[in-house]
């Protein structure tokens, strides 16, 4: 993506012949199309890798309450049945029960769900505050001693493993220094750490991506213009030059919003803190199939439709983003 | 990977033609890189590049080089502190673990497991993922369509969701994460491809070539797969720190290698129990798996330099 352009609002506008209705409209059913492959993909797989029932009651379990169990999560019904009435349940909201905990899967998500809202505001927060005026001050001395240094940094920061960051972190304030606990949720001082750890990685990409989209632009011709009409440094850095990188970047973040629900697993597994990610994990740990693939779907969705949102977005925002698959070429 | 999947540019974008706007560019011609990759490297690539190859040389050579067998324990030297802590031993440089089995030994057949899977993965990645884009981006039509729909239903999913889901349904087992290690690279390879095929089927030189009786297969294999493969060999060094990293965290979850094997991640994990009193279980296969990752990253900016200096 060119950020230099990015920003350009233009009226509503046709290219390559088709109209940005259309357009919309096409992405919508492909978005759908989408999730339907990814629906049958997981139900199809899950089907396939043997019966849940013994997976869940133990290879010991009698045949009374193998039946039983099947009858209850319908498993006694033809494939067929089972993939219509599944998508029906799920086209209603209705994700069924866990295999394990017997509890409808909406109920266990909604109740973990906040606490993951919560890790990944503070991490979004860290992040940004941090990775993008890194980004902005390696641009604006570029190549200095602080720019490689910075890059460095974020370069190792993004190849740092979530999990080992997170055994430095409680090695260092939770053994060491007694600051900080190092699992659960409910203290203010319990989100410090695993916000970090959640937030190193993002904070490094975002302070390379507002590197190199602030040097991109740089060497646009309207800053060249901006600095030759007098306009003062600081204004043509800001006005010019920040908001026209912001897009790629307001898109990565975009991006890492809609994957964060799932993309939490192992930092929530690492400090015990209960959120949607610690609950796949749990559910993979215990072949509950029914948690796991509601789970998968609903992470899916989140950034299908996330995806959509933001192509929608440039569509409108940037008349020289296609609409089609041929201005790719 | 870190624990949030953060977008590369090629995995990122959905909209057909921001993949395409990624690798704007025709690629370079792949030649005279060899030389221009020893007068592009900095000290830091230098350094990359040794611990690389230390890695690699540790890799192949353990049978012979490391001090003791790697799954042996002697309880009587369990937690053995690395050598230069008072109370370490010489013969144990880096220390014993909970079993008190050699650390060094262990990160050294580790490597091998690590390095296995992020070669065969990424290879066979790139191979499948390049020629169905190939295919995909010149014929064009309803085969692009469907290819670049099970591509987006890929790469709209985060990929350590992937990759739990297909534990719960395959099991945890070598194997699996081969098959991981492939799935994990093979729809940006494929996006890629498709995009720069889409570009280079329209120069001039594959017109003239198709115009004169080229047969197809002549024209993917000679025309077109040379141009696509400088962008693929960058985007295969950044695709292989991530395998790195998947299968670590994979391992550390308890979901990839399963123990006594020796493999990073899980040693990891092990060492998290012994956090409070003996640190060097856990962090340094931690600092192996890092340094493994940044210099395989380096590595792949510095060809992005050379290769592909569009996308710098």
């Amino acid at each position: 993506m060119s950020p230099g352009s990015a920003f350009r609002v233009s009226s509503l506008h046709q290219r390559a012949g088709i109209p940005v209705i259309q357009f919309a409209i096409q992405r919508i059913l492909r978005s759908l199309l989408t999730l339907w492959i990814v629906f049958t993909t997981v139900f199809a797989a899950l089907r396939l890798s043997g019966d849940p029932a013994f997976a869940i009651l133990g290879p010991e379990a009698g045949q009374d309450a193998v039946a039983s169990f099947r009858e209850r999560f319908g498993l006694d019904e033809s494939i067929l049945t089972q993939y219509v009435l599944y998508m029906k349940n799920m086209l209603t909201g209705d994700m069924g029960d866990s295999m394990r905990y017997e509890r409808p899967v909406t109920e266990l998500f909604l109740a973990r769900l906040p606490a993951t809202l919560e890790l990944g505001a503070w991490a979004l927060l860290i992040a940004t505050i941090i990775g993008i005026p890194l980004g902005i001050m390696a641009a604006l001395r570029h190549d200095t001693i602080l720019d490689r240094g910075a890059m460095l940094v974020a370069f190792i920061g993004q190849s740092a493993p979530g999990f080992f960051v997170a055994i430095m972190l409680i090695l260092t304030f939770s053994l060491r220094l007694n600051w900080l606990p190092s699992s659960g949720r409910g203290e203010p001082n319990q989100v410090v750490m695993p916000a970090i750890t959640l937030a190193i990685g993002l904070l490094a990409a975002l302070a390379r991506m507002t590197r190199s989209s602030m040097l991109e632009v740089a060497r646009a011709d309207y800053i060249r213009t901006a600095t030759a009409k007098g306009l003062p440094r600081r204004q043509v850095v800001v006005s010019h030059m920040l908001r026209n990188a912001s897009l790629p970047t307001v898109t990565m973040l975009g991006m890492w919003i809609s994957g964060m629900i799932g993309g939490t697993a192992i930092t929530e597994t690492i400090f015990a803190w209960p959120g949607v990610g610690n609950l796949i994990v749990q559910a993979v740990s215990g072949r509950d199939y029914a948690v796991v693939q509601s789970l998968v779907l609903i992470i899916s969705a989140t950034v299908i439709l996330t995806n959509l949102i933001v192509d929608l977005a440039y569509s409108w925002l940037d008349p020289r983003i296609s609409m089609t698959g041929k201005a790719s070429e | 990977m870190s624990t949030t999947p953060v977008p590369t540019a090629a995995a990122a974008p959905t909209s057909l033609a921001t993949a395409g706007a990624t690798t704007g560019e025709l690629p370079h011609a792949p030649r005279r890189s060899l030389r221009k990759l020893f007068r592009r490297m900095k000290p830091l690539h230098m350094v990359a590049v040794g611990i690389l190859l230390l890695i690699v040389l540790s890799a192949i050579l353990a049978p012979l080089i490391a001090p003791h067998n790697p799954t042996k324990s002697d309880l009587l030297a369990r937690l053995t502190p690395p050598a230069w802590i008072s109370g370490g031993d010489t013969g144990h440089l880096l220390g014993t673990d909970q079993l008190g089995r050699d650390i060094l030994s262990r990160l050294m057949y580790g490597s091998r497991y690590s390095l296995t899977i992020a070669i065969i993965g990424t290879v066979c990645g790139v191979v499948i993922g390049a020629a169905f884009g190939m295919v995909a981006g010149f014929a064009r039509g309803i085969i692009d369509q469907i290819v670049m729909l099970i591509v987006d239903a890929f790469i709209s999913l985060p990929f350590i969701i992937v990759a739990l889901a297909m534990v719960a349904v395959l099991g945890s087992s070598f194997p699996v994460l081969i098959l991981l290690a492939v799935l994990s690279g093979f729809a940006a390879y494929t996006r890629v491809t498709r995009g720069l095929t889409l570009q280079i089927a329209r120069q001039q030189y594959v017109l003239a070539a198709q115009s004169i009786g080229a047969s197809r297969g002549r024209l993917l294999i000679r025309h077109i797969l040379p141009n696509v493969t400088a962008p693929l060999i960058v985007l295969t060094t950044m695709e292989m720190g991530s395998i790195i990293l998947m299968e670590a965290a994979l391992s550390f979850l308890g979901f990839g290698i399963q123990p006594p094997t020796p493999a990073w991640g899980l040693m990891v994990n092990e060492g998290r129990e012994y956090l409070h009193n003996a640190w060097w279980v856990g962090v340094f296969p931690g600092v192996a798996i890092m340094l493994l990752a940044t210099c395989i990253s380096l590595l792949g900016d510095l060809l992005r330099d050379i290769l592909d200096p569009g996308t710098r």
